[in-house]
């Protein structure tokens, strides 16, 4: 390999049934099939490892909460440009992450990054039609979630790691964050109490989902209480909405 | 915004996330009213006193919570307002507290720790509690400037009171022993100039200044969260004012 580049290419692309081999620039054309593919991974590939998932992309974070919320698996999120993950500051975040899911990296980045599995890039959502946001863009279809046949009980436990993030820190030192599962989950539902979320509630999401302290405290306990999902993709001001069933509202494990 | 508040309207939407502090632009006169009585909006910073009166009397939204939190414990304390309680709303004051938290406040500081876990976490904002309500107070750092020691948390506050807004970071150097300001809100009106002899103008601040000041937009940087403070050091130390 020349450089950093190739070297993800060439190991992300993903090999359809048929042979075809696809490249994430492609990825669009088997929307249906990446997510899939992501819960695979985060499902049983990844056990015991942390997932970075560098996206504020719905068919990314969508399988992530999935994962974390009824399997158990383990979580970064990150919402950094790549010059601020480059910076010597955040170096040490590195050394806990196992496996990234983000976008394609610039030839001048030449960071010692973990594998990487998958790369999420281009998606494209419907455009305003007279102002008016396309509606009913997704509907969730769980039979994109294949069943669970890793079970993670003999591997993960309550007091695993579920979700680690980085700080800023208040005094210009960056932290570490590590959240177990236990305590993620009294999070979630801590944060449902506070902020009245329900069942019958239809959410617009104008936030980062995958901001380290948004995740735990905003994306996953709207996601887990309510099917009814409105999204905005802020730079391109486009608006889609997802409805469907897609979450189980008992968390894995809980009792540990 | 108003394509939002549009679709708040249309789509009956009950919560709203609105990013870090871009809930004080729905108070501008420019964006028109809307009525969402049907929609409560949450979000992390909440906007001025004057600005939520606004909000309210412009779009008439059903609550708008905002809350104090921090990455290692997330969501800490929350503010819930309605059109009938705006009079006892501050930014800064949270009346509905995290039931999951121990604390333990100090002048300068606080420790805080989830109740299932042992590990205290070191928060380096002054806060405290009065009569069961949440009140943050800014952040805990100390420059010298011409040997005497400076709270930036009290810079912090003569700023918030002077711009009228809490749309901007201080950004203490102390390797340097410098301060820098970032502004958040374009609309502003003030110079590194301005702000410098206005402040040198206070009594308790008359050693102080500022190195540099920038005005930055969320969305240049993160998309709307608000930069951290290394990242936000970082850049100033490459900039030149």
């Amino acid at each position: 390999m020349n450089n950093l580049v190739d070297y993800i290419r060439s190991d992300c692309s993903i090999v359809l049934p048929n042979g075809k081999m696809i490249h994430p620039h492609e990825i669009q054309t088997y929307k249906n099939f990446y997510k899939r593919e992501i819960y695979t991974k985060l499902n049983g590939n990844t056990v015991g490892k942390v997932v970075l998932i560098w996206s504020n992309n719905l068919d990314v974070i969508l399988p992530a909460i999935k994962a974390i919320w009824e399997l158990g698996a383990a979580i970064s999120v990150h919402d950094f440009s790549l010059n601020v993950v480059a910076h010597p500051l955040f170096a040490n975040f590195y050394k806990h992450i196992d496996v990234i899911i983000g976008p394609p990296l610039p030839d001048s980045v030449l960071l010692d990054l973990p594998r990487i599995y998958a790369l999420e890039t281009k998606m494209s959502y419907p455009e305003y039609a007279d102002g008016q946001p396309a509606q009913e863009i997704f509907q969730l279809d769980s039979t994109l979630y294949p069943d669970v046949t890793y079970q993670l009980n003999d591997t993960v436990s309550g007091d695993t790691v579920c979700c680690i993030t980085h700080s800023s820190g208040t005094t210009g030192e960056p932290k570490i964050i590590k959240t177990t599962h236990n305590t993620a989950i009294d999070l979630v539902q801590e944060n449902i109490k506070l902020f009245e979320f329900c069942s019958t509630d239809r959410v617009l999401h104008h936030k980062t989902l995958h901001h380290g302290s948004l995740f735990l405290n905003y994306a996953i306990p709207a996601f887990v209480t309510t099917n009814q999902h409105y999204w905005t993709v802020q730079k391109s001001r486009r608006y889609c909405c997802i409805y469907g069933k897609m979450f189980k509202f008992v968390p894995y494990r809980k009792n540990i | 915004m108003e394509k939002c508040l549009n679709l708040c309207r249309t789509e009956k939407i009950s919560k709203w996330l609105i990013p870090y502090r871009y809930i004080s632009e729905l108070s501008r006169s420019t964006i028109a009213p809307c009525d969402i009585s049907s929609t409560s909006l949450i979000t992390a910073v909440g906007p001025s006193r004057n600005e939520m009166q606004l909000i309210f009397n412009n779009h008439h939204p059903a609550a708008i919570y905002n809350n104090f939190g921090c990455t290692e414990l997330g969501t800490l304390a929350i503010s819930k307002t309605q059109h009938n309680t705006i009079s006892e709303y501050a930014p800064d004051r949270f009346t509905i507290i995290n039931e999951l938290i121990d604390w333990e406040i100090f002048p300068t500081f606080f420790k805080a720790k989830f109740k299932t876990e042992n590990d205290w976490k070191i928060i380096g904002d002054i806060v405290k509690f009065s009569n069961g309500v949440f009140f943050w107070e800014g952040r805990n750092t100390v420059l010298t400037f011409n040997q005497h020691q400076i709270k930036v948390s009290d810079i912090e506050k003569w700023v918030r009171t002077y711009l009228k807004t809490s749309s901007f970071s201080l950004v203490p150097d102390f390797e340097f022993n410098l301060l820098y300001i970032a502004i958040f809100d374009k609309n502003l009106n003030t110079t590194l100039n301005d702000l410098n002899q206005d402040l040198q103008l206070t009594n308790k601040f008359k050693s102080c200044f500022f190195s540099k000041l920038d005005f930055i937009e969320f969305k240049d940087i993160v998309q709307g969260i608000k930069p951290s403070q290394p990242v936000l050091l970082s850049y100033f130390r490459g900039l030149h004012n």
